[in-house]
């Protein structure tokens, strides 16, 4: 991937796409291989490691600390962070995408409905920053019109230039915003090209964008 | 020679070592070991029931042992009980005991039911030093009389030792019984996931206490064996370290197993003597402790499990996009037979919703919902994020209290039911977050969530009654025809854990129908799924409601909804918003601004 790019990886489930995301991540250490980022391999380092050269992972299932606030989660986001002041703006850039969390600052985690959650966990992983981010479903369990706002979202992030590799079910608005895209199959890419060649494609229109 | 043939061989002559202990072991102090060990595996095995299986730890089970050492003690010596009989009331009077317990405990998990444990055995610890004209105070109980059988008097070590072997096999064999039936799966069910355990039907109080009763009579039983073997008693049979050293034996040797708990008190019970002979006292139990925290830190599973984990084995392999096959007509039809076994007739199992209200704290989550759910139809919940869509599943199948409002269902009102019982009248769910048994096969899982359609009781698993095996036989039949089903037949050896995401919410589904729902709540079925797949859950979905099924469906995937749902409702802030056919709401205004936005022309 290059700096600035919107990859995305589709597959079907079981391919290997959100082990591909843990292992870059450091959440899985990989029985072989290479992965480099800016230069350096990363491959098989602690995940906070990983977390302070600059990749951030927002993994699928709305994974957030149930116990703690809205607020405390999305400052565990930051915990690698020392740039208080510019915290506090990501903070509130965080809150303006998502105006329900402002609304619910104050509220345990777990307490909020599923999707809610999901944005929460968004939001979480931009705190920190990240020259990279992963997102791994990132749409999962969101009305109709948050997906848009959150595709909108990962469109801005991307725009300000935060490399972004994304792992969709959606593959129809992923691809479409994607400037490329990998298709896996049982743990290796099958197919690869720029994402509109992608939705083009007989194979990928049949798999993943579903009639 | 092959593996298992090698299995066998070594058990052999483990079986033979065992029988013939007393012949080649010269020294009685060895004899001795073995009968103690004997003695700690019945304990382990009984603790294990509880902490290795339904997950709960009892710091009380040396209560139970004195219970049975004493009630066996002092009707042998004060009543002329024969010692068989003393025996046999020791066992039911700790089970009596870990009756009280287990109900005393029905509320109370984890920390709690440790710290009632405690207290329990704290309690009969002190009565058993203060009710002097009883239990003869500190002094204890000498002079107990050993077992005799017929003319021959069980005296020596050599008889004890075989009377403790067949004790110790027998209390395996119950064990081992208990954990290959659907009372042993509902144990390791409320272990894995309690939530998940009632939603397909199983009554975690009838199951805890069930498991502290078998636990606690096991304990009774070792403790009056331990009474009649030492012929005396003293209060120092409550001893806590006697607790710590059978929690240490079920945890080193491997909890959740079989063998575990006898390899553990094997060796925990030989090792402090061994450690005696080979150093100075100084160093027992600085050695003893090493060893211990060596064990824990490179098996951290317990011997059994670590061991038994490293032995590799087939893995299934990977399952393509194709995986997810269509389902087989034959599959259909089979679930469809049994379904319609119900009581009740399908037609008159519809869900009435009136006037719901739910509220955490000052916030209503639900403000007076209503709508309805008819046998055979698909009815969609769609609406924004905090709708109130998850929380009218869990009002309804009885995981929230209700403020206000009615739940009814085929003349049955569901307002206060537990899960179980909800599930029990056929109305079943599945959970928003992915809610599988994390550590057991898909093959298991889909078992648990066949609890209802056994009826195998403890006697019957006990005695392994031909029809109890029968049964057994036919719901495996079953859930391997569920698992085709929802087209996991790949995956059906391979843990739930380690499956992709969208794959644990097939599991999710192929357990739900499990438990024969004639209403069937799913929470976001197509969440993680790819485009074929999400086709493939719509066509599950269709055949379900062919079969009669009514169906309510909480999902974000308009294609999805819009596609197969006979009657949509729309939730917006707790209050139902709009209802009606998908083409009325899909073009509805307030639905359009609240929830669908523009996406809805491109879904």
């Amino acid at each position: 991937m290059q700096e600035g790019e919107l990859v995305c990886l589709l597959g079907a489930n079981g391919a290997g796409k959100s082990s591909t995301l843990r292992a870059i991540s450091g959440l899985l250490r990989p029985t072989g291989g290479r992965i480099v980022f800016a230069g350096r391999d990363i491959q098989g380092r602690e995940p906070a490691e990983i977390l302070e050269a600059g990749i951030a992972h927002c993994p699928e299932g709305r994974r957030v600390f149930p116990y703690l606030t809205v607020d405390e989660n999305l400052a565990m986001g930051a915990y690698v962070r020392r740039d208080r002041r510019a915290i506090g703006e990501d903070l509130e850039r965080v809150c303006n995408h998502f105006p329900i969390l402002r609304e619910r600052r104050r509220q345990l985690a777990g307490t909020l409905s599923g999707g809610e959650q999901q944005m929460l966990a968004i939001g979480r992983a931009l705190m920190a920053r990240p020259r990279l981010i992963l997102f791994d479903e990132p749409s999962l369990g969101l009305a109709p019109t948050v997906v848009e706002t959150t595709f909108r979202i990962i469109a801005d992030i991307r725009r300000r230039g935060t490399t972004v590799l994304m792992v969709e079910q959606n593959a129809y608005l992923a691809l479409r915003m994607a400037d490329r895209g990998y298709v896996m199959e049982t743990g290796r890419i099958v197919l690869t090209g720029p994402a509109g060649d992608l939705l083009g494609n007989d194979h990928v229109r049949r798999a993943y964008l579903g009639g | 020679m092959s593996r298992p043939g090698l299995r066998r061989a070594g058990l052999g002559a483990l079986v033979v070592l065992t029988l013939t202990a007393p012949l080649w072991l010269a020294n009685p102090y060895y004899l001795h070991i073995l009968i103690m060990a004997g003695i700690f595996a019945i304990l382990a095995l009984s603790l294990n029931l509880l902490l290795g299986y339904t997950g709960q730890l009892s710091l009380g089970h040396a209560a139970f042992f004195g219970i049975g050492a004493y009630t066996s003690a002092l009707l042998t010596l004060r009543l002329d009980w024969s010692v068989w009989a003393g025996l046999t009331a020791g066992m039911l009077t700790a089970a009596g005991a870990g009756w009280a317990i287990g109900r005393l405990a029905l509320k109370l998990r984890g920390a709690y039911f440790v710290l009632v444990t405690i207290s329990f055995a704290g309690v009969i610890s002190l009565v058993s030093v203060n009710w002097m004209a009883l239990t003869n105070g500190p002094l204890g109980l000498p002079g107990i009389p050993p077992p005799s059988l017929g003319p021959w008097s069980l005296r020596s070590k050599a008889a004890y030792y075989y009377l403790v072997l067949a004790a110790t096999a027998l209390a395996w064999l119950v064990c081992a019984r208990l954990v290959g039936s659907r009372i042993g799966r509902a144990f390791v069910a409320l272990r894995e996931n309690e939530p998940l355990a009632e939603s397909v039907g199983i009554d975690v109080t009838r199951s805890l206490v069930l498991a502290a009763v078998v636990s606690a009579a096991m304990a009774g039983l070792a403790g009056g064996l331990y009474a009649h073997y030492t012929r005396f008693v003293s209060p120092e049979v409550f001893l806590f370290t006697y607790t710590v050293t059978m929690v240490i034996m079920v945890v080193a040797g491997g909890k959740g197993t079989l063998a575990g708990p006898l390899v553990g008190a094997l060796l925990f019970t030989a090792l402090p003597e061994a450690l005696r002979e080979a150093t100075s006292w100084q160093w027992q139990m600085l050695t003893y402790g090493v060893i211990l925290v060596l064990l824990v830190r490179f098996l951290p599973l317990g011997i059994v499990s670590s061991l038994s984990a490293a032995i590799p084995r087939a893995i299934d392999q990977g399952a393509g996009p194709r995986a997810l096959a269509r389902p087989q007509p034959d599959g259909t039809a089979g679930a469809a037979s049994s379904a319609s076994r119900s009581e009740l007739p399908l037609s008159n199992r519809a869900l009435a919703v009136r006037d719901l209200a739910v509220q955490f704290g000052g916030v209503s989550a639900l403000a007076g919902v209503s709508f309805d759910v008819r046998p055979g139809s698909i009815t969609s919940l769609i609406g924004p994020n905090g709708a109130g869509k998850t929380t009218a599943f869990n009002a309804i199948t009885g995981y929230l209290r209700v403020v206000r409002g009615q739940i009814g269902y085929g003349g049955a009102t569901l307002n206060g039911l537990r899960p179980s019982a909800i599930a029990r009248l056929g109305v079943v769910r599945t959970f928003q977050k992915t809610s599988v048994f994390p550590a057991l096969t898909v093959m298991d899982n889909v078992m648990i969530g066949l609890h209802l359609r056994g009826r195998a009781g403890l006697v019957g698993v006990l005695s392994a009654r031909r029809w109890v095996r029968d049964e057994e036989a036919r719901l495996r039949t079953e859930a391997e025809r569920l698992i085709a089903f929802v087209g996991l037949d790949r995956r059906r050896h391979a843990v739930a854990s380690a499956l992709a995401y969208g794959e644990q919410r097939l599991v999710e589904l192929a357990v739900a129908l499990a438990a024969r729902p004639a209403l069937l709540l799913l929470d976001e079925p197509a969440a993680g799924l790819a485009g074929a797949e999400r086709d493939a859950v719509s066509d599950l979905v269709r055949r379900i409601r062919e079969q009669g099924i009514g169906v309510l469906l909480v999902e974000h995937d308009m294609r999805m909804v819009m596609g197969i749902s006979d009657t949509v409702v729309v939730l917006d802030h707790g209050v139902v918003i709009a209802e009606g056919p998908p083409t009325a709401i899909q073009s509805h205004p307030e639905v359009v601004r609240a929830y669908l936005g523009s996406a809805a022309a491109q879904a």
